[in-house]
């Protein structure tokens, strides 16, 4: 059923429906992230991708479709629920705390506490687990080059947050890693370390949904291109098959899209 | 002693204006349950907490589900428990003597002893305890990060998954049963219940946690700058008062003081980033 040898999808969506009053915004959308790729989702503004990827993220729930995870049908009302099953989200806005620490932050909502009587009674944080676990995810990721665990997230480059925040996604991600314009704000220089970091998660096993505008971006990390159009899935490329300018052109729809049997 | 309560709203990039008329209610309700309607005294004063403690339930509820600025409920509500305070208590005072006769717990906080050679009231002690608690409650637990993190950025605390609107009501909650511990030890250093007393702890409160460095859009700051901040204004006053200042002036330097503080404060942070 699909090119990539026979695999699984991860995660998959069929015919998702999601209307606000008049507007369609998802009308029969279909979405497949296969194990270990970088799938990226393009389409231009106002084609219903964000709430896509909200409705997979949990933040949207559609009106109709439906969402498997692993195989198994998924019904997340809310983001808590899509993050327990282990989607966990990246914002554009990264969701950081900025006069919080890099630990309290990679922690915010799940802390730790200390074992025995000081966490259950009296619910101390085990602040010095949370500091150790922290440094450890971000080396993983070799984001070492921030020396204090503890400094707030507001004195970092807008490089180093993004790592903060991927690297909180990949801490607690299990099954799939969703990225909103991960390089939209950012520089030549960490726009580079991003996507290091992006192929760097992929080779640890874990895939990524990656949202963007930017198609040198997208076409230099991802493995397939999902394009959205007018609410729904209307193509998925290869990278290697096809140039930037048709992708732009199938996304605006200046050109017909391939059959979709052809590419899948 | 307000002023810890006004803290712990203000991290959250609020502000209640209705702390001290809280604060008054629930003395008003302690004491006349314990005197002159006979009550039990220990049932007039969870009575009493239980009217702060609701009194900031209802702050929360309000801002989180009508979804307005902290500033207009508070405003709205500081009129709303002032008048409740009024027509319970018909405007009069009990008297000390009164209440040293049917419930002296109420004035216990009044108490002194001896520190170290230096006479302390219970209440000074209280209050230093209830602050080490609720430092710890915002330095060593998650509800405490949380609290910083609601008050920093809600939208993000919301995405990393914290119930941002629970962790409000809670606040005020809790702010409103300060406050109504703040009513006991108001009985305890003017001995008496009296309706039209701790008139200026509202902005006391908010020049208290400005002075400590607290910032008024939320995220930063913290109950030992409150603390010193507190200790700053109160020195300051008696030390005016001693060099024998005309209390009007103290006022003006107090507003002086402020500016300058708080001037100080954003320039040092300014240069130290």
């Amino acid at each position: 059923m699909s090119s990539d040898g026979g695999q699984e999808p991860v995660l998959t969506a069929r015919g998702l429906i999601k209307r606000y009053g008049r507007v369609t915004a998802l009308d029969q959308a279909d979405f497949d992230l296969m194990p270990n790729e970088i799938l990226a989702v393009i389409g231009d503004n106002g084609a219903g991708k964000s709430t896509l990827i909200k409705a997979l993220a949990g933040a949207v729930v559609p009106d109709q479709g439906e969402i498997r995870l692993g195989g198994k049908p998924v019904h997340f009302r809310s983001p808590m629920e899509a993050r327990a099953a282990g989607i966990e989200t990246v914002h554009q806005s990264l969701a950081l705390s900025p006069a919080l620490s890099i630990a309290d932050n990679l922690f915010l909502g799940r802390e730790r506490r200390k074992a025995g009587v000081l966490g259950t009674l009296f619910r101390q944080l085990d602040k010095g687990l949370m500091q150790r676990e922290a440094r450890r995810h971000l080396s993983a990721l070799g984001l070492m080059t921030i020396q204090n665990i503890n400094q707030p997230v507001e004195t970092l480059s807008g490089g180093q947050r993004q790592g903060v925040a991927v690297a909180r996604a990949a801490a607690f991600g299990s099954r799939v890693v969703i990225m909103d314009e991960p390089t939209a704000a950012l520089g030549v220089k960490e726009s580079r370390k991003v996507l290091e970091l992006m192929t760097n998660l992929k080779r640890r096993g874990l895939p990524i949904v990656l949202i963007s505008h930017n198609m040198p971006h997208v076409f230099e990390v991802a493995d397939r291109i999902h394009v959205h159009r007018l609410g729904r899935r209307i193509a998925v490329i290869h990278p290697s098959q096809c140039s930037m300018s048709e992708a732009v052109a199938i996304m605006t729809g200046a050109i017909e899209p391939p059959p979709m049997a052809a590419i899948r | 002693m307000v002023g810890i309560a006004q803290t712990l709203i203000v991290l959250t990039a609020g502000i209640d204006l209705s702390v001290g008329a809280i604060m008054v209610l629930s003395s008003v309700v302690m004491g006349r349950l314990a005197v002159i309607a006979g009550v039990p005294v220990e049932i007039a004063f969870a009575l009493g907490l239980a009217t702060g403690a609701a009194c900031g339930f209802v702050n929360g509820t309000l801002i989180t589900s009508l979804r307005l600025p902290p500033f207009i409920v508070t405003l709205g509500t500081w009129s709303i428990f002032g008048a409740l305070n009024l027509l319970y208590s018909q405007s009069s005072t009990i008297r000390q003597q009164e209440i040293a006769d049917a419930a002296p717990f109420l004035q216990f906080l009044g108490t002194r002893v001896q520190v170290g050679g230096a006479p302390v009231t219970y209440g000074s002690i209280f209050m230093i305890l209830l602050s080490i608690l609720i430092w710890y409650i915002l330095n060593r637990t998650a509800f405490g990060r949380h609290i910083y993190a609601t008050g920093d950025d809600p939208d993000a605390a919301r995405l990393a998954g914290i119930n941002t609107r629970r962790t409000l009501v809670v606040v005020y909650t809790t702010a409103g049963l300060i406050c109504a511990f703040a009513g006991w030890t108001l009985i305890g250093r003017i001995g008496a219940v009296s309706p039209t007393a701790g008139g200026t702890s509202n902005l006391d409160s908010i020049t208290a946690v400005v002075i400590g460095g607290t910032s008024l859009f939320g995220g930063r700051g913290s109950i030992v700058g409150t603390l010193v901040g507190a200790l700053i204004v109160g020195v300051f006053r008696n030390g005016l008062a001693l060099a024998g200042l005309d209390v009007l002036w103290q006022e003006f330097t107090v507003g002086v003081l402020i500016i300058v503080a708080v001037t100080l404060d954003q320039w040092i942070r300014r240069v130290s980033s």
